[in-house]
């Protein structure tokens, strides 16, 4: 127990720092607006109050972001590498791949809510699109970057290529490929509340969306509070799959 | 018919050309030290009798066929990077056994893997699990040899696979694979190319030294002890012999190196 704690000393005192602060400039000095950065006292007794409603979100929020995200690492990875492997391929599709990861996902919304039968799909390929051109990137350089001497040493031993897919080339291009992942699941949470800004009626984002179209900053600094809290824990949870995976890699 | 024959051999990897007409004739059993120094294509030529890379004039028989690619006559050992960090020190035995003896139980496999790790002198039951990085350089490149005698190829290639290790255990490496190559496998004894660029290492291994000239390089020296006393790591240091011909190759690569340099200073 003493040594959990002493584990987690830093972010413990990081955390008491941030309140600290936040109640400083606002209950203490009267820094800040109150208005819009409302007091903490004032603000976690609505947890409890909202409690129903943010649980209620969280589960929508989780449908559209596992989908999407699921559904990038999926297309991302498996196109990245034949893409990665293919030199030929590659080059005819590099421009394309640049020209469309320019544009903004955001800006594809009213496409998508056109194209896409309900706006709950529409939701899941924004998440998706902005995801997968992440993925898709770094599972590209992942692969080409792979260290020859592997493969050299894989063809040494005539290994069939479904093995040498699954058993050389994905471990040595997983931990570029994890990086990426870990960008896009951050980007996930951030097209979040651009996809529940259409026809969605709960959600994390959509609750900030709704509650600061009220003006109500309490309730919204709640929202921020409860997004904050459900990504550290999907960022730990991400970082204990990394680890399993990256079992043989030195710094970790 | 020799068992490798390497018929003027001209090799480029882009414009600079590396090997500049090589010819060999190798029998089978006979151990082959390629000295030379630093970037003259020891390791090109070991890629190319490998099938790693192609030749582009001349050819490269192996028992009278011509290489075209990787094959289970042949087995290398990579001086670093010869086995995969994500698998277990006896998985990587075994992921490379798999590929030649499809018919083998997971268990048989295993045995074979373990077996072969006590023949180079390793434990399984303490080495067999534990990761790459997680062993000794020197236990590891043990674990490379083992993976290169276990796939029991008649030609084994071998690129300085003791370059990065101390005097003590790059001598212990020495006699393993000595023995285990005067044993032989079931078609006799394999026939090795061995590249490395200590004198006395290649004294000790060879029953043929091979020395590369440079730019582009040849063989510039060929000495054989067919027929006679190969040298001991016990006398070698004290027979005369040995020491005369000891210095004749230090000269012989000491002289390449400065012979390349006034070609290199007349270039420019
Ligand atoms: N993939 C490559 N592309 C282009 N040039 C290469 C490549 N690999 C090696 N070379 C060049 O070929 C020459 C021979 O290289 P090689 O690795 O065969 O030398 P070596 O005799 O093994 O040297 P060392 O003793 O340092 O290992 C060098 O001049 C090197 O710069
Ligand atoms: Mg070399």
């Amino acid at each position: 127990m003493l040594k959990v704690l002493k584990n987690y000393l830093g972010i413990i005192l990081i955390f008491i720092g941030i309140v600290a602060g936040y109640i400083l400039l606002t209950d203490v000095w009267h820094v800040l607006d109150p208005f819009l950065f409302p007091s903490l006292s004032k603000v976690l007794p609505l947890f409890v109050e909202y409690s129903p409603k943010l649980l209620e979100g969280f589960q929508s929020s989780m449908i559209l972001l596992l989908s999407g995200f699921s559904l990038s690492l999926i297309g991302g990875i498996s196109i990245g590498v034949l893409i990665g492997l293919r030199s030929r391929l590659r080059k005819n599709l590099t421009p394309y791949i640049n020209a469309f990861s320019a544009i903004p996902v955001t800006l594809l919304t009213p496409y998508a809510i056109n194209i896409f039968p309900s706006f709950r799909v529409a939701s899941i390929f924004i998440i998706f699109l902005g995801c997968f051109w992440i993925i898709l990137g770094t599972t590209i350089s992942a692969v080409m970057t792979i260290d020859k001497r592997y493969l050299e040493n894989a063809a040494i031993i005539e290994m069939g290529s479904v093995e040498r897919l699954f058993r050389i080339i994905l471990p040595a291009a997983s931990p570029t490929i994890l990086v990426g992942c870990t960008i896009a699941l951050k980007m996930a949470f951030v097209l979040l509340a651009v996809a529940e800004m259409f026809g969605a009626t709960s959600g994390m984002g959509y609750f900030i969306q709704y509650y600061s179209d009220f003006a109500r900053f309490d309730l919204v600094m709640v929202g921020f509070i409860f997004i904050a809290i459900v990504l550290v824990i999907l960022m730990y949870l991400f970082d204990c799959a990394k680890a399993k995976i990256l079992y043989w890699t030195i710094n970790n | 018919m020799p068992e490798v024959l390497i018929k003027d051999v001209s090799f480029a990897y882009d414009k600079e050309l590396i090997l500049g007409g090589i010819n060999l004739e190798v029998e089978a059993g006979d151990f082959v030290c390629l000295l030379g120094q630093s970037g003259c294509g020891k390791s090109t030529l070991l890629r190319l009798l490998a099938g790693l890379e192609t030749t582009k004039q001349g050819e490269i028989l192996v028992k009278g066929q011509p290489i075209t690619k990787p094959g289970y006559d042949r087995i290398m050992v990579f001086q670093d990077y010869g086995l995969f960090p994500w698998m277990s020190a006896g998985e990587n035995i075994t992921i490379a056994l798999k590929q030649k003896f499809k018919k083998m139980s997971k268990s048989e496999l295993k045995a074979r893997a373990s077996e072969w790790m006590r023949n180079v002198g390793l434990d399984p039951e303490i080495i067999y699990d534990k990761l790459p990085m997680e062993i000794s350089g020197g236990q590891r490149q043990r674990c490379a040899t083992a993976r290169a005698f276990a796939m029991d190829s008649p030609i084994m290639l071998m690129d300085e696979p003791f370059g990065a290790l101390d005097a003590v255990t790059k001598a212990l490496l020495q006699d393993t694979v000595l023995s285990l190559w005067e044993r032989g496998g079931e078609h006799g004894r394999k026939t090795v190319f061995f590249v490395t660029h200590e004198v006395d290492e290649a004294l000790l291994l060879a029953t043929d030294i091979f020395i590369f000239g440079q730019s582009p390089s040849k063989i510039i020296f060929k000495h054989s002890f067919k027929g006679q006393a190969k040298p001991k790591r016990e006398t070698m240091f004290t027979d005369p012999e040995v020491m005369a011909l000891r210095n004749k190759i230090i000269k012989i690569i000491n002289d390449e190196v400065s012979a390349k340099a006034i070609r290199a200073s007349a270039h420019s």
